[in-house]
């Protein structure tokens, strides 16, 4: 800690100068409902100079004495300028105005003009107008899922919210919700993501050159951020639809002070299954909930306190011969405390509870297989606005792993023993420090680094595996004491070069190491893989991307042109040996093998953000491959989320006061997949031969989404409109696997058959707000 | 993997739909397929030789002749198989004994492939009995064979499940890693929502006493070698070294048969 603040002292003598300078320093919020505005620019009238607002509204500017003119803006809103007599320091509470009455016009998230500005590169901004704009299976407004429209992000398969970011596993993502890893990140085996919308503020993507105060994940951050709670009035938004209700409350508890949020969605397609009719598939069930809160508190001019919390559950069962529940808690306390106009500081304390919960039958009586992950968390963040040129940031993050993979338990007449996987522990702790540094009026250059030191701790036994997956011996750790520690320094880099007033130039390095696994069957995933830490046999996948990229605003900012290309090495990753049955035991270290990882690719982008028409089309060309001894005969062989081509395109047009009209479409190679090249037979059942990993190819996916939005009512008091489209509009018949079986009256003869999930599903749903 | 995918179709069925579709395969037939029993049932027992064929052409049971198959113990007895028809190489004198190791040699093509399988002492099959049980949105009649493990790890079993005269082709096998020790009472439910069996069906059921590796063998069959669409896909672990397909496997089989009422 001593060196950070040395090295952050003498950054900050660089920018000492003789002449008196004064800091204005305060928030940007939003004048109807008090949120405070992520990323508002504040630019100083007729200088090249300007300061974006942090994730809690909080920005600070040094200028010498004198008078100014402050232009503020955020994107969607109208600007506000103020004009400042700057003698002494000062503090600053701006409002925003929405821009345009009642949605008549629709503005995305990002701003005119931003991104060709900063350095970092490979970072997408989701609004919560594009998340409900967008049409998405079932109707039901995702996250997760519109962000699968952006290049370099694909969904892994049908329907499904699991994202692969730039080639990478489902697991290198870290998601994030009010700084709170989320660990399954998604419900109903995967068709919608745990986030409900309504109570979502701001959605970033980092795709793999995050910021050095994010660690952890080798491919990508999602950071989401939860709204605040209105706190001018008491407010009530809800939403029915085909498949599931809900309902948002918010408040101030005291006027400007603190306000409150409550956030309940519930599915029903088990009670739909109820009227079908069908009497056994009354005895199944299949539903979600989630519950989000948050309360926030001003204490005094220099404090602010947060508490927010995430509460979702999954429960799918078939009578009593199976069930299954699953889900993830998150509980986060912030503090902000500014210590000066200069210096911000953060303090969290989180934590992250992901668990699940099996009940089988083996005819004689049942038993319960139950897992649970827990991370106790504690961030420190300090932002120092040195001077205009110089903004630095600096933090600790230590993290406490906690798991329990597996307590098998009976009740008494199966013929199931209890018994129990060894717990593990974790205990992962970072430091980093970053530096804004604007160079010249053309060049801006980041540039900074984290310190990763992983060691796995606590009572357990290790085994140490030969590469043929033997046992060789078997290391007794005691309790408290450190197993295996690993070091890992991760540099970041990123430095953008304006080429004019309306284009740039930007590259960047990022170096990532990630220590949770996710030991995966691949493709969607289940609630029931396992995660595990890395020790000594597991070693930390690391991962080294540099990107360069040009970025272009045509016709004042109305569109923008993105073209990204990345190059990634990774290496310690981890796939399964063939034939490994990880449920076997406990030890699943006998079942893995390492090798390393290769992706690369270029990414276009092509947005309209103004008028009435707004939307993107983006179009990635990319290749991702694995190579690991032990597997496709040592070679390089294609990751199963590897796809040449991948396209989106997404409009949404505002067709009247009223009517709101969105579609998107999207185009992209099949995943590859392993098919076989031959069969034989083996005590009288087929079997196939096969001679590639993913040698094969999933057929081309393709879709049209449609979607309307008419206002049904518009009042000051109670408004509401009616949602309705389809997914998958012209019904095509998309695989969702091949597999392949005897021919039913000739046995001799194999037939490959194609299982499509969606035709044509009509959606519709209305929602009130008063 | 069988077991995911039935999951998840089994509950989105509302909506999926299936077809039989035309894929173009890169077939690489010809390669050696090795598959050998010993039983401690009276012999003859077989070994079988042959080849794999291609995916998109019917079956052919393509016997692989004049390969030189023998068979050991590990108390010295040897007997060299006859080919009694092409590709089907048989014993004459061997008797499979519980607790023995036998040893596989077969010379073909200019390569040797060895295996060596541990029969297991047998435990034996007490009864069968019918259950009505749902099989993920349907109710089923299924059988339960029923049977005590002996206490201590590393028992594993198999069955086979014919029904009037037919072999099901669904693959039951277990282990004892978390029944050890206990009576088993789980049914034989076969992976296909629509499988059920009927009143007046007769169904044998062999109960096979397999070695560990044997276990691995069927396991990895199961999970990534029958064509399921997992991502997984792979040749399963085989207890043949040399690289050929297969297996060999030395178990105690002993059958009983039921009247589904």
């Amino acid at each position: 800690m001593k060196v950070l603040l040395f090295i952050v002292l003498s950054i900050g003598a660089l920018g000492l100068r003789a002449q008196v300078k004064h800091t204005i320093s305060g928030s940007v919020k939003a004048r109807n409902t008090g949120e405070s505005i992520i990323r508002a620019t504040v630019i100083v009238s007729g200088k090249n100079i300007g300061v974006t607002t942090n994730d809690y509204g909080y920005y600070s500017l040094t200028l010498p004495e004198g008078k100014y003119t402050l232009q503020v803006s955020s994107a969607g809103r109208r600007m506000q300028t103020v004009e400042v007599d700057l003698k002494e320091n000062i503090q600053l509470t701006t409002l925003l105005e929405e821009q345009g009455q009642l949605q008549n016009v629709v503005v995305t998230a990002t701003g005119r003009g931003r991104s060709i500005r900063g350095t970092q590169m490979g970072v997408e901004h989701i609004s919560t107008n594009e998340i409900k704009s967008v049409p998405v299976l079932f109707g039901e407004k995702d996250v997760l899922k519109t962000l699968q429209l952006l290049p370099g992000v694909k969904s892994v398969a049908e329907g499904n919210s699991g994202l692969s970011v730039r080639g990478g596993g489902t697991d290198q993502n870290l998601i994030l919700l009010d700084e709170a890893p989320v660990y399954n990140a998604s419900h109903l085996l995967g068709f919608f993501s745990t986030f409900n919308s309504d109570a979502i503020k701001d959605v970033t993507l980092y795709k793999g050159n995050m910021p050095a105060q994010y660690g952890g994940r080798l491919s990508s951050v999602v950071d989401v951020r939860m709204n605040e709670g209105n706190n001018q009035d008491l407010r009530v938004t809800g939403g029915i639809g085909l498949i599931s209700a809900k309902i948002n409350v918010e408040g101030p508890i005291q006027k400007n002070e603190s306000s409150f949020l409550l956030t309940a969605r519930r599915t029903y397609v088990d009670q739909l299954l109820k009227l079908s009719g069908d009497s056994t598939k009354n005895k199944n069930s299949l539903y979600f909930y989630d519950l989000n809160g948050k309360l926030n508190f001003r204490l005094g001019s220099q404090d602010r306190l947060y508490i927010s919390g995430y509460f979702g559950r999954d429960n799918l069962s078939s009578a009593d011969v199976f069930g299954m529940n699953w889900g993830n808690a998150t509980a986060t306390v912030r503090w902000n405390h500014v210590f000066g106009p200069r210096l911000f500081s953060n303090t969290s304390l989180i934590y992250s509870d992901y668990n699940y919960k099996l009940r089988f039958n083996d005819n004689s009586g049942d038993f319960t297989v139950k897992s649970e992950l827990r991370d106790l968390n504690l961030k420190e963040e300090m932002q120092l606005y040195l001077n205009p040129r110089n903004t630095v940031r600096f933090g600790l993050n230590a993290i406490y792993h906690d798991m329990t993979p597996a307590v098998l338990h009976s009740d008494g007449s199966s013929g199931v023993n209890d018994s129990a996987w060894q717990k593990r522990y974790g205990v992962e702790n970072a430091v980093y420090l970053s530096n804004d540094w604007k160079v010249s009026d053309r060049v801006n250059f980041t540039y900074g680094g984290r310190l990763e030191v992983f060691s796995a701790v606590g009572k357990g036994d290790f085994v140490n595996v030969n590469t043929d997956g033997k046992v060789l011996d078997t290391i007794h750790n005691g309790g408290g004491r450190i197993l295996k520690t690993y070091v890992n320094p991760e540099f970041r880099a990123a430095v953008s070069y304006q080429l004019d007033a309306s284009s740039s130039i930007k590259a960047a390095y990022a170096g990532n190491t990630q220590n949770m696994h996710l030991i995966s069957s691949g493709g969607a995933g289940l609630p029931t893989d396992r995660w595990v830490l890395s020790n000594n046999m597991i070693r930390p996948e690391r991962s080294h991307q540099v990107s360069l990229g040009y970025y272009k605003n045509l016709r004042d900012g109305k569109y923008e042109v993105t073209v990204e290309t990345y190059y990634k090495a990774l290496s310690n990753q981890i796939d399964y040996r063939d034939g490994a049955n990880v449920l076997s035991n406990g030890t699943v270290e006998t079942e893995l093998l390492y090798g390393k990882g290769r992706a690369y690719g270029i990414e276009w982008l092509l947005r309209k953000k103004t008028g009435k028409l707004t939307g993107w089309m983006g179009y990635t060309l990319s290749k991702s491959e694995k190579q690991i001894d032990g597997i496709n005969n040592d070679q390089w062989y294609n990751a199963f989320q590897d796809r040449s081509h991948d396209t989106s395109v997404v409009g949404m047009y505002k067709w009247s006061p009223k009517w709101m009209l969105s579609a998107s479409w999207v185009y992209n190679t099949g995943n590859a997949v392993s098919f076989p090249s031959g069969k034989y037979k083996v005590d009288g059942r087929t079997v196939y031969y096969y001679s590639r990993r993913n040698g094969y190819r999933m057929p081309a996916y393709h879709r049209l989404d449609l979607s309307a939005t008419v206002q049904l009512k518009q009042g000051r008091r109670f408004s509401s409109e009616l949602a309705f489209g389809v997914y998958n509009a012209y019904a095509r018949n998309n695989a969702f696997i091949i597999t392949f079986r005897d021919k039913k009256d000739d046995p001799n003869k194999t037939e490959a058959v194609q299982t499509t999930l969606f035709s044509a599903v009509p959606f519709i749903s209305y929602n009130f707000k008063f | 993997m069988r077991y995911r995918i039935l999951v998840v179709l089994g509950w989105v069925s509302l909506a999926a739909c299936q077809k039989v579709i035309d894929l173009h395969l890169n077939n690489e037939s010809g390669k050696y397929v090795i598959e050998g029993n010993i039983t401690d049932l009276p012999g003859p027992y077989q070994v079988k030789v042959g080849k794999t064929g291609e995916v998109n052409a019917d079956y052919v049971a393509s016997g692989v002749s004049g390969a030189n198959v023998s068979v050991r113990d590990d108390i010295g007895n040897l007997e060299v198989l006859k080919e009694v028809q092409p590709g089907i190489y048989q014993s004459s004198v061997l008797q499979g004994v519980e607790g023995r190791t036998y040893y596989l040699d077969v010379a073909v093509g200019g390569k040797n492939y060895t295996a060596s399988s541990t029969m297991p002492h047998r435990v034996g099959l007490d009864s069968l009995y019918i259950v009505d049980v749902y099989n993920f949105s349907k109710m089923v009649k299924a059988v339960v064979p029923v049977f005590t493990d002996p206490a201590g790890q590393g028992n594993s079993y198999r069955f086979n499940e014919t029904i009037n005269g037919v072999l099901d082709k669904s693959l039951f096998y277990q282990n004892d890693d978390y029944t050890d020790g206990r009576t088993s009472s789980f049914s034989l439910l076969r992976p296909d929502p629509d499988s059920t069996l009927h009143v007046n069906d007769k169904v044998d059921v062999e109960m096979q006493c397999i070695d560990k590796a044997m276990y691995k063998y069927w396991f990895s069959v199961d999970q990534s070698s029958l064509g399921d669409g997992g991502t997984l896909a792979s040749n399963p672990v085989t207890n043949i070294s040399g690289v050929a397909l297969g297996y060999f496997s030395a178990h105690t089989s002993q059958t009983k048969s039921i009247l589904v009422k």
